[in-house]
C-alpha cells in the first residue's frame, strides 16, 4: 500500500467509530474538529489505523459525493430575501400610475389643438370682429378648458410613489405646470369680461385688456412644459 | 485487536489504547489535517468592490442613459471553474428624470422583480486573458435570458481586476414593451455597459 495515493472520502466522525481508536482519542478529535467530512489520502493509512481506513473505504459505496462549494447566491451579496421578493401591491401601484400619466401625455397632445386654434380664432374676435367669430373664439375656448382640465385630473389624480424624489426636466414641468394652470383659469375670465364689454358697445378697459397677453403667457407655458419632457437640456 | 499508530514515521506502540504524549499535542493539527481536505472550500473567491451599470435606450427625440452604482457581486472559483454573481436593485437605474425612472420601473416590473442580477459560468484560466468571451444568464423583468459569447475586457491593477464590457441587451428580450414618448416608441436595442473592479477575498 505504501505509496499508493489513491483517496477516499468520508465522514470522519466515521473514522472515529468507538472501535477503531481509544476514547480520549475520540473526544479529542469531537473536540477539535467539526467537520463532516474529509479526503484521507491512503498514505496516511498507519496514522489512522488500517481497520478504519479499510471501514472507511467500505462505506465509501454509499457515503455521497464530495460536496463542491455553493454558488455565488444574492444572500452571498448581503441582499435578504426581502429585497428580492417582488411586491403585487406597488407593481399595481405604478401600473396605475403610468397609464394614468399616458392618458395625461396623449390627452395634453390633444389638447393643444384646441388651444391653438383658439388662439387664431381670438385674432378676429377682437374691437372689429363679429359676433360669430367671438362665439367661435368662446367655444373654442370652453372645450380647450374642458379638455385642460381632464388633461390635468390625470396627473393631478396618479398615484404617488413614496420616498421617490423629483429629479430632472419633471421639475421644470410640474414648475411649468403652475403658470399655464393659473393661465387657465384667468384667461377665460379675462376674455369673458372683455366679451361683455364688447357686446355692451364698450372698448375692452381695464384688467380684461390682458386677456390677449395672459393667453399669450398660458400658451407659450404648455407649450414649454411639453417641450421640458420632450426634449433633453 | 492490535493496532499500529505512526507519528512522524516510528512505531510508538503497539497498544491501540496507548496514545504518546507527543501526539496527543498534535491531535488538533492532526485532526484538522484529516477534515480540511475535505471541506467544500473554493479555491478563489472575488468580491465586487465598485460598478457601473449603465442601459441606453434610443429615441428620435433624445438618448438616455440610466446608471447604477449599487450592484453587488462575487466570484467563487473551484476545480477550475469559476461562478459569478452579479445583481442589482431595478430601482437604482438612476436616467437622471425620476419620472422616467419610474416609467421604466413600471415597464420592467421592477416592483414585481426588484432585482436584475447576472450569473456566469467559465474556466478559471479564462481570467488570465485580456478579452473573455462569457455566457451569460440575465434575470430580469421577470424573465431569463442567455447571452452567448459576450466579450468583456480584463485589466488588472495590483490586486484590483477591472472587468468590462457591453450586453447586446434588447427590449424584446425581456417581454418589455417599448416605452413610448408622444407616442413614439424607443428602440428596441437596450445595450447594457457593465463596468465592474473586483477584489480578492
Amino acid at each position: 500500500m505504501t505509496g499508493e495515493v489513491t483517496e477516499t472520502q468520508g465522514p470522519v466522525f466515521d473514522l472515529l467509530r468507538p472501535d477503531n481508536f481509544s476514547e480520549s482519542f475520540e473526544i479529542a478529535c469531537s473536540e477539535s474538529v467539526e467537520m463532516l467530512s474529509a479526503t484521507v489520502s491512503v498514505s496516511d493509512m498507519p496514522l489512522l489505523g488500517r481497520k478504519a481506513m479499510a471501514a472507511q473505504t467500505k462505506d465509501d459505496t454509499t457515503v455521497a459525493p464530495q460536496e463542491k462549494p455553493a454558488k455565488p447566491s444574492l444572500l452571498d451579496l448581503g441582499i435578504p430575501p426581502d429585497q428580492s421578493q417582488g411586491n403585487a401591491e406597488a407593481q399595481a401601484r405604478l401600473d396605475k400610475r403610468s397609464h394614468m400619466l399616458k392618458i395625461h401625455q396623449t390627452l395634453g397632445l390633444i389638447t393643444l389643438i384646441p388651444m391653438i386654434a383658439t388662439i387664431f380664432a381670438g385674432g378676429s374676435a377682437g374691437a372689429h370682429g363679429s359676433t360669430s367669430s367671438r362665439d367661435l373664439h368662446g367655444a373654442l375656448g370652453l372645450v380647450t378648458a374642458g379638455m385642460y382640465i381632464t388633461t390635468a385630473s390625470y396627473a393631478i389624480r396618479a398615484p404617488s410613489v413614496p420616498g421617490m424624489e423629483v429629479r430632472g426636466p419633471i421639475r421644470v414641468h410640474k414648475a411649468l405646470a403652475w403658470v399655464h394652470a393659473a393661465g387657465m383659469i384667468l384667461t377665460p375670465i379675462l376674455g369673458a369680461m372683455a366679451r361683455s364689454q364688447l357686446d355692451r358697445g364698450e372698448k375692452v378697459h381695464g384688467i380684461a385688456t390682458a386677456h390677449s397677453a395672459v393667453a399669450d403667457v398660458t400658451v407659450a407655458a404648455y407649450a414649454a412644459a411639453i417641450g421640458s419632457v420632450a426634449l433633453k437640456f | 485487536m492490535n493496532e499500529y499508530i505512526f507519528v512522524e514515521g516510528g512505531m510508538i506502540g503497539t497498544d491501540r489504547h496507548v496514545i504518546g504524549r507527543g501526539l496527543r499535542q498534535m491531535l488538533p493539527i492532526i485532526c484538522l489535517l484529516l477534515a480540511v481536505p475535505g471541506l467544500a472550500q473554493p479555491d478563489r473567491q472575488w468580491v465586487l468592490e465598485k460598478s457601473t451599470l449603465t442601459y441606453h435606450v434610443s429615441h428620435p427625440l433624445h438618448d438616455t442613459d440610466g446608471i447604477s452604482h449599487a450592484a453587488r457581486g462575487k466570484v467563487v472559483c473551484h476545480a477550475g471553474q469559476c461562478d459569478v454573481l452579479i445583481a442589482a436593485p431595478v430601482k437604482s437605474f438612476d436616467s437622471g428624470d425620476s419620472n422616467r425612472d419610474l416609467h421604466m420601473l413600471q415597464a420592467t416590473h421592477g416592483a414585481q422583480f426588484p432585482l436584475v442580477s447576472v450569473r456566469i459560468r467559465l474556466p478559471e484560466a479564462d481570467f488570465g486573458s485580456s478579452t473573455i468571451l462569457c455566457d451569460l444568464e440575465i434575470e430580469f423583468a421577470g424573465q431569463t435570458v442567455p447571452y452567448r459569447q459576450v466579450p468583456f475586457q480584463q485589466v488588472t491593477e495590483g490586486i484590483y481586476t477591472r472587468i468590462s464590457g457591453t450586453i447586446p441587451a434588447t427590449l424584446a428580450d425581456f417581454k418589455i414593451p417599448p416605452p413610448s414618448l408622444f407616442t413614439v416608441p424607443v428602440k428596441n436595442e437596450m445595450p447594457v455597459l457593465v463596468e465592474t473592479t473586483w477584489r480578492p477575498i
